[in-house]
């Protein structure tokens, strides 16, 4: 067994019930010349132990701005207007560098966008892995080269491999190291930011197979941000849904897919043809996501909607007028819509 | 042997595409090549959607391009109108490009970023000398627009790309195509960079220009969920060759290839997926140089006999319009 620490800390916080990561009315903008572009506007929402929540949406609704501001990795011209995010109770925005240094990796990584794309060209896989280690631990290069070929059995590479360099790996084989770095050090929390989109559908299943099973054997919390709905309606605990910026709703996976409440989630549910089942012709959602820097006048959805319309004037004042508040309808059913 | 349906159009025949690879090791080193295309054939008709599906590595988007005379191909024919497209040069050429094409994945990359959207409909009708006066052309500028859904026309026309959203350009591109009456349009991946809730808008366009135009598509796609719903016919490729044929709601109901099973397990559905579902899906797309005889997924075949690994298998019809290329399916001795 690698000397590296990874012990795993107790999944269960010592209040059980109390959430892993707490994140509250979370806000973030972006300065732009034309005035500032709120990316994230008051999200709140909880991972609890072992929980996986999915995180859906499509470009420019926010999610991946929301990933990064919970690992404090928003830099100028973005900051973080305000909102709290806490772990294990601790208030991650008042975390010293030394803090910070304990907090990331070891007790929350992250696989971002692309990630397999950004792996230093010039450095041997293991090499990477051993590095990601070592700046977070103080921990010898043998330990950590012994670490990253227990990870590389973990995820499922032959670890002869871990002297390749990225470009002599698939694909597939390069998001999985990536998901090895971050398992590295036995976090409580991954987020995975679109972790298969680059990814031909057959290595998209492995890939999430793999990291069903390595989550239900060591069972860390996963936050899973997608646009691909149908991917998280099979692997999330619980979906959020946002768009420009807000939770727009939030729900278990099985109440989401049975029941989506809000227009917009009807109209992503709509976005996928199946391969089975009778065929039925999907419209999509006419439109294009609004300017964050001057969003529409109440509910930002309402220039989209199919619900939102002259026929019915005293809804139609409210949609134009007024910002829907997530409230919750249905038990364990969250939406911010003004038709409920 | 394919039976040539009448209103065939486009009759692709053994089709190969061939690359040079690093040469072997040694002093005598032969040439070594990757088959990236490898004898696929297939017949696309008039006002017909045929889809080609598979993963990176398949060999879809290098039969589009090489439709398109991007580059040229190793061996193969590809009948338009009785001529050998492959072959074509000159005038010829020129007359097969306006009637044959293509819409690609990026659509920002295919766009020219400094000039207008006016300019991009344009230029096909000046190289295609269709182009008859300023007004005449400005006006069929407007009506293409209108056609995929651009408006108010006269605004868009003159717009730079980077004011569109991707939807939008990707819009411009098919008005690009169609601007020339094309009998033909390469789609490849026309809607895998966009956002999912515009996806389908797309294809419902490129079905209603079908229904109103009588445009026959090739619909290269990864996404067998998306050519299930818009093409008639669907190709599976691995390694560069065919695997299975079929109309498409026969080869997703009832498909027979092994591959083609692994592809329609591994599709994420949510309407039948939220009870667990095991997959063995391990491995990935060879890249195929040099290759030895065998059938290319006998390394990932869950079936796979002793015969697959010695002799590949030849196309076969076991079915009326359902062929499949597997030892499976009384495949005689190649």
């Amino acid at each position: 067994m690698a000397a590296v620490d990874t012990r795993v800390r107790s999944r269960e916080t010592p209040d059980a019930g109390r959430p892993l990561l707490s994140v509250h009315e979370l806000t973030v903008d972006y300065l732009t010349p034309r005035g500032p572009a709120r990316a994230v506007d008051h999200v709140s929402f909880t991972i609890g132990p072992g929980e996986i929540l999915g995180l859906a949406g499509e470009s420019g609704c926010g999610k991946s701005t929301a990933a990064h501001a919970i690992m404090r990795l928003i830099k100028p011209p973005g900051r973080i207007t305000t909102g709290v995010v806490r772990f294990r109770d601790r208030d991650v925005m008042l975390m010293s560098e030394r803090e910070l240094l304990d907090f990331r990796w070891r007790q929350v990584s992250i696989v971002f966008q692309s990630a397999m794309n950004a792996l230093n060209p010039v450095l041997s896989i293991g090499a990477q892995i051993s590095d990601a280690i070592r700046a977070h631990t103080r921990t010898s290069r043998r330990q950590a080269w012994e670490r990253a070929t227990e990870l590389f059995e973990l995820v499922g590479i032959d670890t002869g491999r871990l002297h390749s360099f990225p470009h002599q790996l698939s694909g597939g084989m390069r998001q999985r190291a990536v998901i090895a770095m971050a398992l590295a050090l036995n976090p409580d929390l991954i987020i995975l930011d679109e972790p298969t989109t680059a990814l031909d559908v057959v290595v998209q299943r492995d890939i999430l197979q793999q990291i069903e099973e390595l989550q239900a054997r060591l069972g860390f919390s996963i936050l899973f941000i997608t646009h691909d709905l149908s991917l998280l309606v099979e692997v999330s605990t619980r979906i959020a849904v946002m768009y420009a910026g807000k939770i727009v709703e939030s729900a278990t996976a099985r109440d989401l897919f049975d029941e989506p409440l809000h227009p917009y989630t009807v109209g992503l549910m709509e976005s996928f043809p199946s391969i089975t089942g009778p065929k039925e012709r999907l419209e999509g959602i006419p439109g294009a996501p609004p300017d964050l820097i001057t969003p529409p006048r109440g509910c930002r959805f309402h220039p989209r909607c199919p619900q939102c319309s002259l026929a019915r004037p005293d809804l139609y004042q409210l949609q134009t007028e007024v910002e829907p508040v997530l409230r919750e309808v249905r038990p364990g059913h969250w939406v911010a819509c003004h038709l409920y | 042997m394919m039976i040539q349906e009448p209103d065939t159009i486009l009759e692709v025949r053994g089709l190969t595409k061939l690359f040079p690879a690093s040469r072997s090791p040694g002093l005598w080193g032969g040439r070594r090549y990757i088959h990236a295309v490898d004898d696929v054939s297939f017949a696309l008709r008039r006002g017909q959607i045929l889809a080609l599906v598979g993963e990176s590595g398949s060999g879809k988007s290098t039969i589009a391009r090489l439709l398109a005379r991007l580059y040229p191909a190793t061996a193969g024919r590809a009948l338009f109108h009785g001529s050998d497209a492959l072959q074509l040069r000159g005038r010829d050429l020129l007359r097969y490009r306006g009637k044959v094409q293509m819409v690609f994945q990026d659509p920002f990359g295919s766009l020219n970023p400094v000039k207008t959207v006016g300019h991009h409909l344009e230029r096909p009708l000046l190289i295609q000398r269709q182009a008859e006066g300023r007004r005449a052309t400005r006006q069929r500028v407007q009506d293409l627009l209108a056609t995929v859904g651009l408006t108010p026309p006269a605004e868009v026309a003159a717009k730079l790309p980077h004011e569109l959203s991707g939807g939008q350009r990707q819009r411009v591109a098919l008005a690009r195509a169609l601007a020339v009456n094309p009998e033909v349009i390469l789609a490849d991946e026309p809607i895998s960079m966009l956002d999912v809730s515009i996806r389908m808008g797309i294809l419902n366009l490129l079905a209603q220009l079908r229904d109103q135009h009588g445009v026959s598509y090739l619909y290269i796609t990864h996404d067998l969920a998306s050519a299930r719903y818009l093409a008639d016919e669907t190709l599976v490729l691995y390694a560069g060759q065919l695997m299975e044929s079929a109309r498409s709601e026969e080869l997703m109901a009832e498909p027979l290839h092994p591959y083609t099973r692994l592809l329609l397990s591994a599709v994420p559905d949510p309407r039948t997926s939220l009870e667990k579902r095991r997959v063995e899906a391990r491995g990935e797309i060879p890249v195929v140089i040099n290759p030895a005889p065998g059938c290319r997924f006998a390394g990932r075949c869950p079936l796979v006999m002793d015969i697959c690994r010695q002799v590949t298998p030849v196309v076969t019809e076991p079915r009326p319009g359902h062929r499949v290329r597997c030892h499976l399916y009384g495949s005689p001795a190649a």
